[in-house]
This record gives C-alpha cells, structure tokens and sequence, in this order.
C-alpha cells in the first residue's frame, strides 16, 4: 500500500496542459473583470451584468483554488519543493489582483436599491439570493475608496507590524527550563508543549521558568496589543459597527442572541465542568484545584496501537454503523489515495483536511504513528472530507461555511470514533482515552470563556487608554478565576496568556475564541439528538452539513429544526460532556 | 520625594488624583465640543466672517494652554518614571481626545482658504485676526496638504495606535534597559543613559569598558527598535506621499517654515568644514596615544583637567553668575528655574535619559531633565536647556498661537545661553581648565557638524530604502556606519565605529518631526552667528535677541534671520560661523 496521497485526478504537475490552461482561464478571466468592473456602478442593464458577475465569479474561484490548492497540497508533504512554492505564490498574487473587482461588486450591489426585485428575475441569482444580500449589507460597513485606502497603508505599519513583532518576540524568547540538574534553554513554544509531558516535576518547572521568562518582554508585546485594539476599536467604530464584537459576529454571520445563548449555557454548566479539574487535580495531589501545569498531564497510559489498515478499518466499520454513506464515503477516501499518512522528511506536522473545487474530491494530510489520538485525528479529518462531500453540488459562492459550523462534521465524527474507542479498551485505558477528550472539550469550553472574558474586558479598558502590563495580568488572572473557579488553584494561574496567543494578535480575527466553543457544542449537541433519534437524524444531519454555507448560522440551524439561541439545544450538548465527567469520576474512585 | 534635585510639577497638579486636573480634563474635552461646531455648515453660514475668525483662535489659544498642562504633567510624570501607568493612561486619554480636533481644524482650514481673498481686509477691520495674520495665513499655505476631513480625522486616530505608541514603546525600552559593566572589581547595573555618561570619564579603560558594554547590550532589544523604525518611517512615507509632498525632507522643511536653499546654504558649508574636523579628530587621538583615527570610545574623553568638584550647586552658580552677564532678565530666569524646582538634574533607573526642556505654557513655565553627573559637558547641557526656557519665557508673552516656533530656531535660544555659559568658564579657568574646555566645546561642534552630518545621511538613506520595503536590523547598522565612514572619514578609527547609534537616538522615533538633526546645526551655526554679533554691539544686541525669539513664533526663518540683519541663504554667514570654530580647533591644536 503506498502511503503518499494521489495528486493525479487533480493535476499531474505543473508543467500538465491542464494545470496551464486553468492557469490562463485564471489571468484572462481575471482581466476581464479588472478591466468591466468600472462600468458595473450605474449600468442600465444590471441583471445581465450580476448574472455574467456572479457567472465569472464562480468559474474563476472555482479554477483558482483548484491551481493554488494543488500547489498548497504539493508544498505541504515537501516544504523544499521550490517549484511548488513559486506557483503558491504565483497564485497569492492571483488572489489579491481580485480586490478591485471584489470591492467594486460590493460597491455595485450596495448601489441596487432593486436588488431584490432583480433576483426574482432570475433563477441563477436567486440561488444566490443570500450571498447576494450579505455583499449589499457588507457595503454598508465599507468607507470610501480613499478611506478604505489609507486604512490599508497605515495598518501596514500599525496592526501588521505590532502583530509580526509580537511573532518575533515570542518566537525568539529563550525560556531557560530546569531540568534536573541541567538547566535546557528552549523556545516558549517548546516550554509550553512541556505541559503535556508526563514527569510532574517537568511539567512546574517549564511553566515557571515560562512566566519568568515573559517577564522580558511583556512590556513589548503589551504595547503591541494595546495598540491592535486600539487600532481595531477605531476602525470597526467608523466603519459604524457598535463595538468589535458587533464586527465579529458580522462577519461569521452569527447573532448576538445565539452568542448570549451559548455564552449564558456553559456559565451554567461551569460548576459541573470544574468537578473534572478538581478531580484531575486529586489525582495529581492538587487538593485546591487544578494547577495550571497539570492541566494538560497525561492521566494513565495508551498502550494500544494500530496499523493504518487497522485504522481505516475500524474508521469506516464505526462510521457504517452511522450511515453507510459516511461508511462508503471514508472507504472511497482510502482506496483512492486522497490520504498522505506518515511523517516524513520535509513534510508539515499536524493534520488538515481540503477540498478540491474542481474534482469535488478531497485531500487528507495525517501525521500517522498509530496512537489512539491518530486514530480520533484521521476520524475528525474525514468528519471534514465528508462535509466537503455534502456541499459538493452548491455553488461555490454558496460554500463560504463560517467558523462556528466548520468544525460541526469534524467533531461530531470524532465523537463518534472515540465512544466506539472507548468499548474497546479495559477500564485503565478508558481513564485516559476519556481525560484526554475531557481535555480538549475543557480547553473548547472554559479555557475558550476565560479568553472571551479576557478580550471583552481588554476592549472595554482600552477605549479609555492604555492598559497597563499589570492590569493586563489582572484581567487574565481574572477571567481564568471566574471560568476555572474552584477547579483551578488561585495560587497557581497563568497570568501571561495573553502574551502567547496568536489570536488576539490579529486585527483581522476579533474574539477569535467563542468560534471554538460553538465548533464543539454544536457537534456534541447533534451528536446528542442522533442519539435521541437514531436513524432518522441521518437526513438532518446531511441536509445541514450542505446547508452551512447558504445562510446566516441561526437560519442554517433552523432548517433543519435545531434553534441555537435558546440555552435548550446548548444544554443538550453540555450534558454529552458532562456525561463523559461522570463516567471519567467514576473510574477514577 | 521632596529631593531638592528633583523637579516639583506641583504648579501644574499635585497628583494624578489632583481634582484640578480631572476639572481641567472636563474644561478641555467642553472645548474640543465647543470646537467640534467648527465642523458644522451651518455655523459657517450664520456667523459674520470675523466672527468665525475670532473665535477659532480664542479657541486654539484656550485649547493650547490646556494642552500644554494636561501633557506635561502626564509626559513629565512618564520621563522620570517609565513604568508609570497613571502617565501612560492619561497620555492616551489626552491624545484620544486631540484627534477630535482635526475634524474642526479642517474644516475651519479649508473654509479659511475660500475666504482668504477676505483676510487683508479683516486685519484691517480685527486686531485679533491682524495678531494672528502669520498664522492664518500658514493655514491657508497648509490647505496644499491637506486631505479630506475624514481622511485627516482617520490618520490622526490611526497615528495614536501606529507612531506614536511605536514612539512610546522605543523610550520605554530604551529608558528601562540595565546593562551590566565592571566598575572598580564588581559587577554593576546601569541605565544606558548612565552607561553614556561614562563616555566623558576620564579613565580611558572606563570609556572603553563602557564602549563596549553599551554595544553589548543594543542587540537585546533590537528587533524592537527595528520595527519601531520601520514602522514609523513607514507611516511618514504613506503620508508625506498621501499630502503630496515630493518627500519627507521637504515635508520638514515646510513644517520647519525653511526654504531648500537655507538648507543646502548649510549642509554645503557643513561639508566645506568636514576636513578640519577631521584634523582635530586625529589630533586628539594621537594625544591620547592611538594610530591614525580616534576611536568611537574617545570621542568624549575629557582633555585637559580641572580639580574643581562640579556638584549641581557649583552648576547652578557657573549658570546664573554667566547668565547674568548677558542680561540681568537672563539671570533672573535661571536663578527662578533652580530657586522654584524646575529642573530634575541626576540620573536614575526608569527616568529617560539625556536631557531635554519641557515649554508650559498653560503656566508659563518650563520644566527641564538633565542627566547630571558633575562634568563639564553636564554644565553646558543644564545651559542648554535653560536656553529653550528662557526662549519660552519670552513667547510666553505673545498669545499660545503665535508661540510655537519651527524646529531649527528651537535650537537657537538654547546654543546661544550654551555659549555664553562656555565663555564665561573659559575666561575664568587655568590653562588645563582652558584645554579642557577648549577642547569640549570642540567636542560639541563636532557633535553638531560632524555627528549631525552622520544623521542626516543616515535619516535620507532610511527614507530611501523605505519607500520600497523595511530594513533589517544588520541593514540598519550598516546605514549607520556608512553615514558614520562618510561624516568623520579618517577621522574616526574605522574597526570601532558605532553602527547602534540609531537605536540610541530618540529623535528618529519622533512620530510627528522627521529630520531633527538639521535643526542642531542651523541652531548652533545660527546662535554663534548672533553671538559674534553681541560681542560687536554689546548692550544694543541685548533687547533685539529678546524680541528677535518673541518673533519665532510668528515668522519664518528667512524673517527672523532677516530681523537680525542677516540672509541665511548665502553659505557666507554659515561659513562665517565655522570660521570660529576653526579658530578654536586651530588653538586646540597648538595647546596639545
């Protein structure tokens, strides 16, 4: 069995006269639109020109993310592959000469006081009624050209150069760790994976020489966010939102009454969550609550290990016990290749999953080694390769699936491998499979609040100046107290997790936090009803997944009869973790 | 806290928890709203031009002093305590506030220009207007650059999270940084601007040990310094390009009310003189015993020696006892200064370092920060500073509209009070006293005709390469060393050149001023100038110098250098001035 994923049905290189021609349908499509997009505004036929737009528009993203997904896919099992890098960025440059007509279709729309009218004329626009509205509503939040301009230039030398020194700083800052009597200097990213070590002793020692070390430059990195926000809090208030969140939950097409819903259910579930910490804190000797160190240590030990094969095998038996289309669809994945599984020289670490546009196929990279969490991985990849698989006859303008719903299949697959998992090991071995979920849905869950606490009260401070190095440690040491509560030791936070998180470095992605939280309970709380439902939820859950992408989050949801702004469906999914808490304490005493 | 060397900012406000100051707070942001119907058409077409006029600058006026308050005491507060979060968060609030003024400023600016056919004849009919006529007439030369008002609302916002906090962040560092030196068998810690200071010891091992501790230390915070530069320089190219100026020099000039031809006037006089800098750097360098070029280390080393102990009070006496020589007005003001806590003189962790002078005019008074550690050059700059105090004393008295002075006269008031206070030490001293002194006003020539050469070569190439991508650290001392090799030539050792230097500098970080290096020569070459006049017509010199700074606020520099009789344009008068240094130079060399 060869393990390299198959590239051919997509292209054979670069130099195949396919690649070429879909390379040049790209360039001349693309001057066709840079060179029409002027006239667009003010047109007397505007229906003919939305529907050659949107006709354009689809053929060409459809061929551009194909040729820059290709090279993307090449680069990432060889990151040496200078030729593969040259077309990725060929294909950049492709990306960003589509501004202009972008901006100018936006414009063009927010100009139809019609629009409505237009799209009843025609059935390819009416299949995009709703891109078609969200671009009109984008209009309204756009400032002129000049404007929009200068915000540009001078976010180059505002929040784009904040952000890299952030990078820099935290990337070269040497974090000297004791090790028994050695003392390892490393890279804070290094220190920080220490966490998941499992010595106990380690672990303290990398997290206190961790915030010791953050003491160099948190002056820098504080100037450094202070002024991300700040940069942020101007520019979303002319642009005419009412706050950042406000923008944020713009852009990921999600309402603030669905936000209060799920913000409002875990506040309620808090106090079950922390039993887990509490208890993983006993088990390690915390009897105050969790210390911050341990909360990523390993409890017990896999020992179980699988073959690729076995993997696969046991991947598409539990999913056929699902549905066999997601069985068939996971069999298909396998046999044709679509998987590059092993680690090797020059290849990325981590796993992804990417669909290919134009063959309606996708590509799976794994870094396979045959532990459990490989196995839950390859499941969570295929959760997304399926979900492709769903929105493979919408329009490509119609497959825009915002964060909070990207991650619904991913999960919910993982979800499902790892209870059929949790069978087939003995009670020592389900301990640590289920603390090591428990982990994760704790990080999605409180970790995720605490961070969503901590950028709501930042902007809040900022917008009355400056906010201090010791005011920024209270605010996380803070927020960490009202989402860990007991769970965590008081004594024993981590007061510089700001200074680590790329998220809150971006003045692109705000509140790049409650995304998370929603991703898991979404996918718990379906996984919930297929519980209740059996068999008859495969329809929903299909028909969902190819809705994602078509409608604001709530309408999305609401077509297939699942209303997340009430805390009901929240606490549906909350009761899944809670679930696997129960079981977790119960095989711990 | 009441140490007698520390300042007292008590006239502005006893603490940041002062009521006074959260009243003056709330008069201030009552004024940007009174200010803000400036933006309003329907003003413009109900109220009488005059009106309009009239009551725009009793705003501005009211406004400055205001500002003047707020800022010192929260920027003065920050300078002698950098980890201070009361000043950085009052800065902030002040600032954030300002940028409310440009919507209003704007468009009174562009409203001004559609009437400016009127503004003679409003002169005629106003005093008010006809006191601010220089002013008003600067708008309407500014109008040339001026973008949109809501564009120039938005790059007034977008500058507070871009310049001027990468501004903030490169003090802050620089200010905080210790740096660990060898001093008499035991490791210490010291502020940079005390490892500096160590450049005018008079033992040559110290100079040296400190030399090369102070390059040890820039690589730890380089990256910062780096992407404060980038960014800042970056940000002034997006905009001086954005306002249509050809580049940023001739953005600073115009922001300096200066013609091109003043300039060139200087630099190429500058440049004439290059040479006998160089003689004098290699003269000294064989005195203290080197091969060819002086080391970067000697640069400061003291010569000649003087076996008075110069305590602050023996500074403060040296300033007074000269000032007073020149006028008894002069005199008074520096015996006020001290008298009144107005200077802050010695060096300690988290005060910023060099020294500068802070222009109240909300209180008519200054403020000053030295870094005094009892040598020769510390008296010199303490009369420095002085300088630019007294050259606020006297626009003090004109309206806060007409007092703010461009960037090259700033440094003329303080040049001249420095000569004085040279003249004075000098024709008191022995003769080692004499080469000691001498030689460090030969020391500070070099450091505003050579040095400053240095910069400006080395700001022009910065904005060079920026405009077509940023410079990497190792790219940014290369520039320096460069603009270094270029400006002292053989004068200087090669192999010890000081390529950090622009990480030291603060004035490349400046987020509003570009090319404050120029400023230094035209204010020393320019103060010398006058001072050869005041040594002609002695006692008549006296009140025309006193009126000649009232008017710096209110002129541009071809006028005021015309008030005194003298055309800035022609390399003569500036050849004039380096013709006495030359003497100098030329007595120094006799003297080793």
């Amino acid at each position: 069995m060869d393990y390299n994923w198959n590239l051919d049905t997509i292209y054979t290189s670069f130099d195949s006269t396919e690649y070429q021609e879909d390379v040049a349908l790209i360039q001349s499509l693309t001057i066709k639109l840079n060179t029409e997009c002027d006239a667009w505004q003010g047109s007397h036929n505007p229906l003919q020109i939305l529907e050659s737009i949107l006709a354009d528009f689809m053929k060409l993203y459809e061929t551009l993310y194909t040729v820059v997904g290709f090279a993307s896919l090449k680069f990432t099992v060889n990151t040496s592959d200078s030729e593969a890098i040259t077309h990725y960025e060929k294909g950049e440059q492709m990306i960003t000469e589509l501004t202009k007509p972008d901006v100018k279709f936006t414009r063009f729309l927010g100009s139809l006081d019609n629009l409505d009218a237009l799209i009843e004329q025609s059935e390819l626009l009416k299949a995009h009624q709703f891109y078609l509205s969200r671009q009109k509503e984008r209009s309204k939040y756009m400032l002129s050209d000049e404007e929009e301009i200068l915000i540009a230039k001078l976010m180059t030398t505002g929040s784009s150069s904040w952000s890299m020194l952030q990078s820099k700083l935290t990337s070269k800052l040497i974090v000297p760790v004791k090790l028994g009597d050695e003392i390892k200097e490393m890279t804070l990213s290094e220190a920080r994976a220490m966490s998941h070590e499992a010595d106990l002793a380690t672990r303290k020692a990398a997290y206190e020489a961790e915030l010791k070390a953050c003491e160099q430059i948190e002056d820098a990195v504080a100037t450094a966010l202070n002024s991300i926000k700040g940069e942020v809090l101007t520019t979303s208030e002319k642009r005419g939102f009412a706050s950042p969140l406000e923008e944020a939950l713009f852009k990921t097409k999600m309402e603030q009454k669905t936000l209060d819903a799920l913000i409002g259910t875990i506040e309620e579930y808090l106090p079950k969550i922390r039993q887990y910490y509490k208890k993983k804190g006993q088990l390690l000797g915390n009897e105050n609550g969790i210390h911050f160190y341990n909360l990523f240590a390993p409890i017990g030990k896999s020992s179980k290990h699988y073959t690729y094969e076995e993997n696969m095998d046991f991947i598409i038996e539990n999913f056929n016990s699902f549905s066999t289309q997601m069985g068939d669809y996971a069999k298909r994945a396998y046999t044709e290749q679509w998987i590059d599984v092993e680690p090797k020289a020059g290849k990325v670490g981590g796993a992804y999953c990417a669909g290919v546009e134009k063959t309606k196929e996708s590509r799976i990279l794994l870094n396979f080694k045959g532990s459990l969490g490989d196995v839950i991985t390859t499941a969570h990849e295929l959760g997304h390769g399926y979900h492709n698989e769903m929105l493979k006859d919408a329009s490509i303008l119609n497959i825009d699936v915002p964060m909070p719903l990207a991650e619904t299949a991913s999960t919910f697959c993982e979800t499902i491998v790892g209870r059929a998992a949790l069978k087939t090991v003995g009670p020592e071995e389900q301990i640590t499979v289920l603390e090591s979920g428990l982990q994760d849905a704790g990080q999605c869950i409180v970790d995720i609040y605490s961070r969503f606490l901590f950028e709501s009260r930042l902007f809040e401070q900022r917008k009355n100046g400056s906010v201090s190095v010791e005011d920024m440690k209270n605010l996380m040491l803070g927020a960490q107290a009202d989402a860990y509560g007991d769970g965590l030791d008081a004594d024993f936070r981590h007061p510089y997790m700001w200074l680590n998180k790329g998220h809150y470095y971006s003045a692109g992605l705000n509140f790049y936090n409650f995304p998370y939280a929603f991703g898991l309970l979404f996918a718990k709380g379906l996984y919930k009803l297929y519980e209740i439902e059996g068999q008859a939820f495969l329809e929903r859950y299909n028909k969902l997944l190819a809705f994602t992408g078509q409608e604001s989050i709530e309408n999305v949801c609401a077509s297939v009869g699942i209303d997340v702004t009430t805390r009901e469906f929240w606490r549906n999914s909350l009761d899944v973790i809670v679930e696997d808490i129960e079981a977790f304490i119960a095989l711990c005493d | 806290m009441s140490n007698q060397y520390q300042w007292s900012l008590n006239q502005l406000y006893l603490s940041f928890d002062d009521p006074k100051l959260e009243i003056d707070f709330q008069t201030y942001l009552q004024l940007i709203c009174d200010f803000s119907k400036f933006a309003n058409k329907e003003f413009y077409d109900t109220a009488s031009p005059q009106v309009i006029i009239e009551r725009y600058i009793d705003i501005e006026n009211q406004l400055g002093a205001l500002i003047s308050k707020l800022s010192a005491f929260a920027n003065l507060s920050q300078a002698t305590d950098a980890k201070n979060n009361n000043a950085q968060q009052w800065i902030d609030k002040i600032r954030k506030n300002g940028t409310k003024l440009t919507a209003p400023r704007v468009a009174f600016i562009y409203w001004l220009k559609e009437h400016a056919s009127q503004l003679e004849a409003l002169c005629v009919a106003s005093e008010t207007i006809q006191l601010h006529r220089f002013a008003l007439k600067e708008r309407i030369n500014d109008s040339l650059h001026l973008l949109s008002e809501k564009e120039e609302s938005l790059i007034s916002s977008m500058i507070q999270t871009g310049s001027s906090a990468w501004e903030g962040l490169q003090n802050k560092t620089t200010s905080l940084t210790m740096i660990p030196i060898e001093l008499d068998g035991a490791i210490k810690e010291l502020p940079l601007s005390a490892i500096r200071n160590l450049a005018f010891n008079k033992d040559q091992d110290i100079r040296k040990k400190a030399f090369e501790a102070e390059l040890g230390a820039y690589p730890k915070f380089i990256d910062i310094s780096a992407a404060a530069i980038n960014a800042i320089k970056g940000e002034v190219v997006t905009l001086s390009d954005k306002k249509g100026y050809a580049s940023p020099l001739q953005m600073s000039l115009e922001e300096s009310r200066m013609d091109e031809t003043i300039l060139a006037a200087l630099i190429g006089a500058m440049e004439e003189a290059l040479p006998i800098f160089r003689k004098y750097l290699k003269g000294k360098a064989k005195a203290l015993g080197h091969e060819g070029g002086l080391p970067f280390y000697d640069i400061f080393a003291p010569m000649g020696s003087s076996d008075r102990e110069l305590t602050i009070e023996h500074c403060k006496h040296i300033v007074e006892e000269s000032f007073s020589s020149f006028s008894s007005e002069l005199g008074d003001f520096a015996r006020q200064a001290f008298n009144e806590s107005w200077v802050d003189f010695e060096p300690r962790p988290g005060k910023r370092g060099g020294a500068f002078c802070s222009n109240i005019n909300g209180i008519k008074e200054s403020r000053f920060l030295c870094n005094y550690q009892g040598s020769m050059n510390n008296i010199i700059t303490v009369a420095h500073e002085l300088g630019h105090g007294f050259h606020g004393h006297n626009v003090f008295k004109e309206t806060v509209l007409n007092a703010s002075y461009p960037m090259p006269l700033a440094e003329t008031a303080s040049t001249f009070c420095e000569t004085i206070v040279k003249n004075r030490l000098m024709s008191q001293a022995t003769p080692s006293e004499q080469l000691l002194l001498v030689e460090t006003s030969i020391q500070g020539y070099n450091q505003i005709i050579v040095d400053i050469y240095s910069r400006f070569l080395f700001e022009s190439s910065v904005f060079e390469h920026r405009k077509s991508s940023s410079l990497s650290p190792e790219e940014l001392c290369e520039l320096m060393a460069d603009a270094q090799k270029k400006a002292y030539g053989d004068g200087l050792d090669e192999n010890t050149l000081h390529p950090y230097m622009w990480m030291n500098k603060v004035h490349y970080y400046y987020a509003s001023r570009n090319f404050y290096n120029f400023p230094y020569a035209f204010g020393l070459l320019f103060a010398m100038g006058l001072y050869a006049k005041y040594e002609q017509e002695g006692e008549a010199f006296v009140e025309r110098y006193n009126q000649m700074l009232r008017l710096t606020g209110k002129a541009s520099i071809k006028e005021v250098g015309a008030f005194m009789g003298i055309d800035l344009t022609d390399i003569h008068f500036w050849k004039g001035s380096l013709g006495l240094m030359e003497r100098d130079i030329e007595k120094f060399l006799s003297l080793i």
